[in-house]
């Protein structure tokens, strides 16, 4: 059994000076208003959180110009931005791709990206999962060939976050021997025609998806993938069980505020019991989210990022995962059933956390991935 | 993160290394040969099992007790350890690390229930003369709460208590109790019964309650006649107690007089929190994935996915029981989320039983000497946990209306329990 903290004051301080600048600079109706931009989030804010908040550094260690802080300060900023449904490209710059260098870059990736990362100055993602996303990174056959004294990358991605945005990419792929990371010069690929990016059409317009083709595409060797990059995906889902937790609770709070103020047969349908103990439900399934992501998060702040497997943090990760993605699905279909008829229209902000929940379920492992791994955790791997 | 909650209590691991040598030098650790604690909810037992099981579970009561590690999480002033909630977290779970014998529902009521409310409630006289033989196991108490007419709408009890002039059983004045109880684990072996009653019929039904601690025998008692019930599981746990007449001094008055609610309520909680985190070391996840695992290649497909939410719902139950440690580290867990930790308790069973039936089919409803068939038993007693301690409707109630803020359905009785006026 885990022994769990409880927040520090700096951590409450966070919480609440996050919530409130989100509240006023990227609330929902912000992102909803700039989904169909250009860049399809607000990058003013970007560039706050950059060099004023400091929020893409928290990960970054002292000597890379970072923060330092640990997944626990994390997952404060990643649960307020989930209640939001935050549209930027935080969680695919400040925590897969800075977690991917932290976890399997050498010391000249390092000192040449997370600078950058962590001023907010330039935006990376990783690109792991090919052909239909299927969450299984020794799957990888996106090939690189040496070239001089850099590589060359052919091959398909898909399912990438912000590469629409991002300054930096970094792909996992198969050179010679080992599996490694290879980072891409984004704008000049494609400029130079040697990467395509084209943006899915996604259910949750809140999170930008891409397929990214690469052909011959200029490369710079990062280190090797391996279990690096296992821990990076584990630790990617702990960050996406944070932001659930946010967005499960939002989801939750919605519900019952509408079920106190909405009158039908003279009295607040939350007064039914049918809809109260839907509501019940619905608390019930968020605190078990915090539970199980409280105890991820706690796992994964006391683990170091590196290239060595970490068993406990992958139980913990897929523990989470599943369980939080199940527990917001549930709670952002029961918010449309509390609402009734408004809660299935295009206007209200019910289906916007529907569609993120249905979204989250499937990034970074599916329900089934993580299943499977959770078994095998508690002892039962498949038979056949 | 094993770090103590406060700066004066010991470190976690510090904590576990001494509570391990307390428990190897009384007992057995537990190996391959030990008998695997039973899958069973209930014990299934006759009365003559139950008391023989209580015997040596009360002499290790005792033991705990002198060692200190009866009751951990009271005050160090109130006969316990004055530690928070997670000490007696890590100490259920090295005890089933060894052969202890396991603990009856009815010493569990006495030991962390009603011991822990007169803790709470007692008079300086009442903790002095009643904590140090209920939390060494010498005396047994059991709750005396519900009612045939006052089951859910347990502020409805019609038992009534009326006040005495002429001295009554030790004590120079007192109370008088008739009315009938029901479902009350354990009254056939206890000593005292945390009493609910309704002393003024005449105020809103919440606010006529009084609780006592009424004797149940010994020189002195009558008026008390305790009827045991057969449950649908096959043992007989629980029973009907009849008062008629039965009398309780003043000095055994918990709380004031119009208390009774708060002081029930503060039971009922620590009751829902308790069979959520309790020790029925039985019918746990990992015992589903060693049957799963025997079962090799004979598993079924379709009973993977209750094993797993049978497994996430433990670990939600726990880490849940791990957070409410961090957040209230002396205890006192608020009656929502004593009610969360049941609900999700439940989902578990739920899981667990439908596991079971993916797993065994045919064993679990014939006895055919397999380790099917042991689990006949825990899926006849999980329906009763639905009900005990609150109905997962009434825990619902609970969650919406405390934790959310839900507005109460309209209630057509008037504002007076009409059992009460009756």
């Amino acid at each position: 059994m885990t022994a769990l903290a409880a927040p520090t004051p700096e951590q409450e301080e966070l919480r609440a000076s996050a919530r409130k600048f989100l509240a006023e600079r990227a609330s929902l109706d912000d992102t909803v208003r700039l989904a169909g931009s250009a860049a399809g989030y607000d990058e003013a804010v970007w560039r706050i959180m950059g060099e004023q908040l400091g929020w893409p550094a928290l990960l970054v260690p002292d000597e890379y110009d970072g923060a330092g802080a640990s997944f626990a300060e994390l997952s404060v900023l990643l649960e307020e931005m989930g209640a939001v449904l935050y549209s930027g490209p935080f969680l695919a710059s400040a925590v897969l791709t800075t977690t991917a260098l932290l976890c399997c870059g050498d010391e000249s990736a390092k000192r040449d990206y997370l600078p950058r990362l962590a001023a907010g100055d330039l935006i990376g993602t990783l690109a792991v999962y090919e052909d239909n996303g299927r969450h299984d990174p020794s799957q990888v056959r996106c090939r690189a060939a040496r070239s001089g004294s850099g590589w060359r990358l052919d091959g398909t991605k898909t399912l990438v976050l912000d590469a629409s945005v991002a300054g930096l990419l970094l792909v996992a792929a198969r050179g010679d021997e080992d599996p490694g990371l290879f980072a891409v010069d984004t704008p000049a690929a494609v400029a130079a025609g040697t990467a395509e990016v084209v943006t899915l059409r996604v259910m949750d317009d809140t999170r930008r998806l891409s397929t990214v083709t690469l052909r011959g595409c200029p490369a710079v060797s990062v280190g090797p993938s391996g279990a690096g990059l296992a821990v990076t995906l584990d630790l990617a889902a702990v960050a996406l069980a944070a932001e659930q937790v946010g967005g499960a609770q939002q989801a939750l709070d919605d519900a019952v505020a509408y079920a106190k103020t909405r009158w039908q047969f003279g009295r607040p349908v939350g007064s039914f019991q049918a809809v109260k103990h839907r509501c019940a439900d619905m608390y019930m399934a968020v605190q078990g989210a915090r539970a199980v992501t409280a105890h991820a998060i706690a796992t994964a702040a006391a683990s170091t990022p590196g290239q060595q497997p970490d068993r406990d943090l992958g139980h913990a990760s897929s523990l989470a995962k599943a369980y939080c993605s199940d527990a917001f699905f549930a709670v952002a279909s029961e918010n449309i059933q509390v609402h009734g008829g408004i809660g299935f229209t295009w206007e209200h902000s019910a289906h916007r956390y529907f569609r993120r929940a249905q979204s989250g379920r499937v990034l970074f492992g599916d329900p089934s991935w993580h299943r499977r791994r959770v078994l095998a955790a508690a002892g039962l791997s498949e038979q056949r | 993160v094993d770090e103590a909650p406060h700066t004066d209590q010991p470190l976690i691991p510090v904590w576990r290394a001494e509570v391990r040598r307390f428990l190897a030098g009384h007992l057995r650790p537990r190996n391959e040969s030990s008998r695997p604690s039973p899958v069973a909810l209930f014990a299934g037992r006759s009365q003559e099992q139950e008391r023989e099981a209580l015997t040596p579970a009360r002499e290790w009561q005792r033991v705990k007790f002198e060692a200190g590690y009866g009751a951990i999480g009271l005050p160090a002033e109130r006969g316990g350890r004055g530690l928070g909630p997670i000490y007696q977290r890590v100490f259920d779970e090295e005890e089933r690390a060894f052969e202890a014998p396991e603990r009856p529902m009815v010493l569990r009521i006495s030991v962390y229930l009603v011991a822990a409310t007169l803790a709470e409630y007692g008079t300086p006289q009442q903790r002095a003369r009643f904590l140090t033989p209920l939390l060494s196991g010498d005396i047994i108490a059991c709750q005396l709460f519900s009612e045939p007419e006052a089951g859910s709408d347990l502020a409805g009890v019609r038992t009534r208590a009326a006040r005495v002039g002429t001295p009554v059983a030790g004590g120079p004045a007192g109370w008088r109790v008739t009315g009938q109880k029901i479902w009350t684990s354990g009254a056939q072996f206890a000593d005292y019964g945390e009493l609910i009653a309704r002393t003024n019929p005449d105020v809103p039904k919440h606010k006529g309650l009084t609780a006592f601690l009424l004797p149940l025998r010994g020189p002195g008692v009558h008026g008390v006649d305790i009827r045991p019930i057969r449950e649908m599981a096959g043992g007989t746990e629980f029973n009907e107690v009849f008062l008629d007449g039965a009398e309780v001094p003043d000095e055994l008055r918990l709380g004031d007089e119009g208390q009774g609610w708060p002081v029930a309520l503060t039971t009922l909680s620590i009751e829902r929190n308790l069979s959520a985190t309790s020790d029925r070391p039985g019918a746990t996840a990992a015992r589903l994935v060693e049957a799963a695992r025997r079962l090799g290649d004979d598993l079924e497909e379709s009973a993977r996915e209750p094993i797993v939410q049978a497994y996430l719902a433990e670990r939600a139950r726990e880490y849940f029981g791990a957070w409410l440690d961090a957040k209230y580290p002396s205890g006192g867990v608020p009656g929502p989320d004593g009610a969360v930790a049941k609900l999700m308790w439940l989902s578990q069973l739920r899981h667990t039983t439908e596991a079971v039936n993916r797993m065994y089919a045919g064993s679990l409803i014939a006895d055919d000497g397999t380790e099917g068939s042991e689990w006949a038993a825990h899926v006849l007693g999980a329906p009763g946990f639905r009900i005990a301690g609150g109905t997962e409707e009434i825990l619902h109630n609970i969650i919406a209306e405390r934790a959310l803020g839900l507005p109460p359905e309209p209630r057509p009785e008037s504002a007076r329990s009409r059992g009460a006026a009756s």
